[in-house]
């Protein structure tokens, strides 16, 4: 659309939405040099936002290339059959979103996002018990203490400590090479952010596997009360040091990263640091920063909850919304052999691709970058919000929803349009 | 199309009519005069011995934003209670203390509420309130910035900024966010919280700012006085649910030296100390105290028994209340340099002896100020209880004999230790079509809303009248919104969108240069981000309109 630098765009390619970055609009889009992106961003614009020549292919059926309407209409014939339909994947924006669960309250499908495990972990704990928690702009300007828990949070999160950590002038917190970062557990191998000034940050070494004991350990210690029985082989003292710490601290934050959680019941371990963060604030002022909202799965999930009243991994297969979000996860109903039908939606990462769809039929709304799916019956390229479309993407706190505006255009459709099509073609209007 | 409502009995307030029998007229969706004789009548509805009003209005209801989605995300146990399900017109959904935006428009609608208006929309936060608005069906909406515990706002009052700057940061704020009012939420409070204070009265300093909240209050009311924006502040004043907060809401009052206010949810701010539970109701000063304030008004915040959640951006006061939980969980959240929030179930039990004594101050104060025009009928939904329960709120008020019998049920001690009793007032419909129409429709500076002269919006109701007002309330026979049948004996028949209201203050752009320059060097989005524009708003309604309503406020401060 245009060639000159598209400022104040914000990224939507993890979910700090960063909006600071300067853009270089068509024919392909990019990070302009020094435009303020991190490596990911970097390469997802190169990949998700390349030019499509006008003889590209944009959409495919069993493989073989045809018209995007021809596509539409495959889909369309295979929605209309389907007794069982999921709509997984949902990485998308607020727009893409409403059009989705308004289709799905028509056809009567479950919705499933491909995070959904990461946000059950929290999900589980602010459904038993709540917490107390912050935001981006408050990590900003008041933490003095940050500690990282279980995660170097950077891998998913790459400008975390840039924006939010180590900056100039934050209004009451202190300066850059005051503020205290601690990591406890995170995974082996990778390499930790260092302050501007290449401070390391303080390391707590947690063996593999024994993260919740010591989020249970921490919140022991915080409290005043190690539970009976608490392992001798886990650094008791230097937890001790953070207990007191935080304790200290005038604005403690604890962060953690739900996707990084990834063994059974790790919400016990979210629950240790909330609870954790709970004693804290009887006497001083501490918060939680649970990270999350990549791939869209904050703006899928806040709109789900408004329309329907409940969390994704809800059916809609009974005329009304049901939460169930053990029997409805995408693996669990294949594995099941429940769904007859698959529309699955990716439109911010190539790399996040959809499961075997073993005997439902896949169609499969890919952003540009994604190979072609050979289990798909319909592969439909699709304009990713922020690059070709408009939209809204709520950010890693769930507060901010920013404005994704679109910057080139290829002729793709939007999610929006496409399920707005497929409504229209069940007899109804949309939403 | 013309429409004629022949023969109801009509109230309508503004015009001074109370029961006068006539016809109303609509005509492509507003109401037109009598057109001359010989016109033709497309459709003629016989409403003989039907109660017509216009839609009524909530001017303070919880209905879209972060905390509600917080508070639905935290109650699917709440929410299986009551399931929605979809309809050729309507969408799936479900109910009770949270219920889906879909199905909040049509419970709404089905009610005969034709306007809600969200109380607390923090600005950081403003585009999720606008799309979950967007997606509310059927009724329209607007929504209140929330300002004074945010730091721009605290630093200029810190650094004495002239109260021009200030006025321009208010217009600005409500011209970015689309919002029709302003409210301050425990002015100064939720800044003081996250310096770890629990606690800031009116006249204790920020520990950080050193400004307090009766400065935040005064200056704010006076802003909006300045600039012409029809609404007053809209308060939640300090000191929540604190028992002896009587004093501290009296005192906010005359804090705000005649400048027009809005106290919001009075009820939870009415409390004294007396008694062997130490505490005890002081409605009857508070009532006394707006009878007497002529600039003062005040939305109740009447609770009902039963669960429900209360959501506020309250976030020091929430933190406090969390203890009290039912079930016994919270969600609070310090937001943005901007504001907070808290999310907390309760279950009010008439056998609760503080729960019960809630309820009958609330009663008080709604019996014992004189004046309709300056008091609101709220839950404050769904803090105080979901707002299906007004049916049931408006039999209390109408019907004492009713009302004793539900006193006679409610704890023993909170019963001899209330007034209301002995208070033998009861509402009238002219009452209650004065609160619920007439009155928020003045007080928000909707010309065209809360009456049924031509000009007006054609949102009517038709009510069949019933010895039991409950009844009555329920199911209207007939909503109209913009001319067109939306619902029938409490079915919805028909879906549409409906329109945004907001004020335009005009303000010095200049203002934009520093805050700029703020979000730039403190925030983590930037300011072109942050604003909504006309165009983005309109492409949030689903296709209602974006309705600017006029900045004018008469005389000077009382
Ligand atoms: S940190 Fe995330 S939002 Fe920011 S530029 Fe990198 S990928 Fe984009
Ligand atoms: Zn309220």
């Amino acid at each position: 659309m245009t060639t000159a630098p598209l400022i104040d765009q914000a990224c939507p390619f993890c979910g700090l939405a960063c909006d600071d970055l300067v853009l270089q609009g068509g024919p392909d889009l990019a990070v302009r040099a020094g435009g303020g992106a991190c490596p990911r961003a970097t390469r997802l614009y190169a990949q998700v936002g390349a030019t499509l020549q006008d003889a590209d292919a944009r959409a495919w059926i069993a493989g073989a290339p045809v018209p995007v309407e021809t596509a539409v209409q495959e889909a369309a014939r295979l929605l209309g059959r389907a007794q069982a339909p999921l709509f997984g994947g949902l990485s998308t924006d607020v727009h893409g979103m409403r059009s989705l669960v308004a289709l799905a309250d028509r056809c009567g499908a479950v919705l499933d996002h491909m995070n959904a495990d990461g946000k059950l972990r929290n999900l589980r704990t602010v459904q038993d018990a709540g917490w107390i928690t912050t935001t981006l702009s408050e990590v900003r300007n008041r933490a003095d203490v940050v500690v990282c828990f279980g995660s170097d949070v950077r891998t998913r999160f790459p400008r975390f400590f840039e924006r939010c950590v180590w900056v100039d002038e934050p209004m009451f917190a202190p300066q850059a090479e005051e503020r205290e970062v601690i990591f406890i557990g995170a995974p082996p191998g990778v390499e930790l952010p260092r302050s501007p000034a290449g401070r390391m940050p303080q390391v707590i070494d947690i063996p593999a596997g024994r993260l919740p004991e010591a989020a249970a350990m921490l919140r022991g210690l915080i409290g005043g009360s190690l539970p009976a029985g608490t392992a001798t082989d886990l650094p008791l003292e230097a937890l001790r040091a953070v207990a007191a710490r935080l304790h200290a601290a005038r604005y403690g934050v604890v962060v953690w990263v739900a996707a990084d959680m990834d063994w059974p019941h790790a919400e016990l371990c979210v629950q240790s640091l909330t609870a954790a963060i709970g004693v804290l604030n009887q006497t001083t002022r501490a918060a939680g920063l649970p990270l999350g909202g990549s791939d869209g799965d904050f703006s899928a999930d806040a709109v789900m909850l408004w329309q329907t009243g409940y969390p994704y991994r809800s059916s809609l297969a009974t005329g009304t919304a049901r939460y169930e979000p053990v029997m409805n996860a995408t693996a669990a109903l294949l594995a099941r052999d429940e769904i007859d039908f698959m529309l699955w939606t990716g439109s911010f990462d190539p790399e996040r691709r959809p499961p075997d769809p073993g005997r439902a039929a896949l169609v499969a709304l890919t952003c540009v970058g994604t190979p072609l799916l050979p289990d798909a019956a319909v592969q439909i390229q699709i304009a990713t919000p922020g690059v070709d479309a408009a939209g809204y993407f709520f950010r890693a706190d769930k507060v901010v929803a920013l404005p994704l505006r679109p910057m080139i255009d290829r002729q793709l459709p939007s999610v929006a349009q496409l399920a707005s099509r497929w409504l229209t073609g069940l007899g109804v209007a949309a939403c | 199309m013309l429409t004629r409502l022949k023969g109801g009995k009509i109230y309508d307030p503004t015009r001074g009519l109370a029961g006068t029998v006539g016809d109303i007229y609509m005509r492509d969706g507003w109401i037109v005069a009598a057109p001359a004789a010989g016109t033709r009548i497309d459709q003629d509805i016989d409403v003989t011995g039907r109660v017509v009003m216009a839609g009524a209005i909530d001017m303070h209801t919880h209905i879209g934003g972060g905390k509600v989605n917080i508070a639905r995300n935290m109650l699917p146990e709440d929410h299986r209670g009551d399931p929605v399900y979809h309809t050729e017109l309507c969408r799936a959904g479900c109910g009770h203390v949270a219920p889906s935006t879909l199905t909040t428009g049509y419970r709404y609608a089905a009610m005969g509420y034709t306007a809600c208006f969200e109380p607390a929309m923090l600005p950081t936060n403003a585009r999720q309130a606008h799309l979950e608005m967007g997606d509310t069906p059927i009724v329209d909406k607007g929504a209140y910035a929330m300002l004074g515990s945010d730091d721009f706002l605290l630093r200029m009052m810190r650094d004495g900024a002239d109260q021009q700057r200030i006025n321009d940061y208010v217009a600005w704020t409500i011209c970015s966010t689309q919002a029709l009012g302003l409210k301050v939420v425990n002015p100064g409070g939720i800044s003081e919280f996250k310096f770890n204070g629990r606690k800031l009265d009116l006249d204790q300093e920020n520990s950080h700012y050193h400004v307090t909240p009766r400065q935040i209050v005064h200056t704010l009311a006076r802003s909006l006085h300045e600039l012409k924006v029809p609404h007053p502040l809209h308060v939640h004043a300090s000191n929540l649910g604190v028992p002896g907060n009587f004093q501290t809401t009296l005192d906010t009052m005359v804090g705000a030296e005649g400048y027009p206010i809005h106290l919001t949810h009075i009820q939870f701010h009415s409390y004294g100390t007396e008694g062997d539970r130490k505490f005890s109701s002081q409605a009857a000063l508070i009532a006394e105290a707006i009878n007497r304030q002529k600039n003062v008004s005040a939305d109740v915040g009447q609770i009902m028994f039963g669960q429900t959640v209360t959501a506020s951006g309250d976030s020091m006061s929430q933190h406090r209340n969390a203890a009290y939980g039912s079930p016994r969980k919270s969600v609070v959240m310090d937001i943005e340099c901007d504001a907070g929030c808290g999310v907390v179930p309760f279950k009010y039990k008439d056998k609760n002896f503080v729960n019960a004594l809630q309820w009958a101050i609330g009663l008080e104060i709604f019996l014992l100020v004189d004046d309709p025009w300056r008091i609101f009928l709220t839950t404050d939904h769904p803090n105080g209880a979901p707002f299906t329960s007004y049916p049931h709120l408006i039999r209390l008020l109408m019907d004492k004999s009713f009302r004793r019998d539900a006193l006679a049920q409610i704890h023993p001690d909170a019963a001899t230790m209330s007034t209301l009793g002995s208070i033998d007032r009861e509402y009238t419909l002219n009452d209650i079509a004065i609160m619920t129409r007439s009155a928020p429709a003045k007080i928000l500076g909707l010309t065209d809303c809360g009456h049924l002269a031509p000009g007006a919006r054609a949102d009517v109701v038709v009510y069949r009248e019933d010895a039991n007002p409950e009844v009555m309330f329920t199911a209207p026979e007939y909503v109209f919104k913009n001319g067109t049948v939306v619902a029938r004996d409490g079915e919805i028949v028909a879906v549409m969108w409906g329109d945004v209201h907001a004020v335009k203050p005009q303000f010095d752009r200049a203002i934009e240069k520093p805050l700029a320059d703020y979000f730039e060097r403190h925030l983590t989005q930037r300011l072109g981000n942050f604003r909504i524009s006309d165009d983005e708003v309109r492409g949030l309604t689903n296709g209602g309109e974006l309705r600017v309503h006029a900045c004018q406020r008469d005389g000077s401060p009382t």
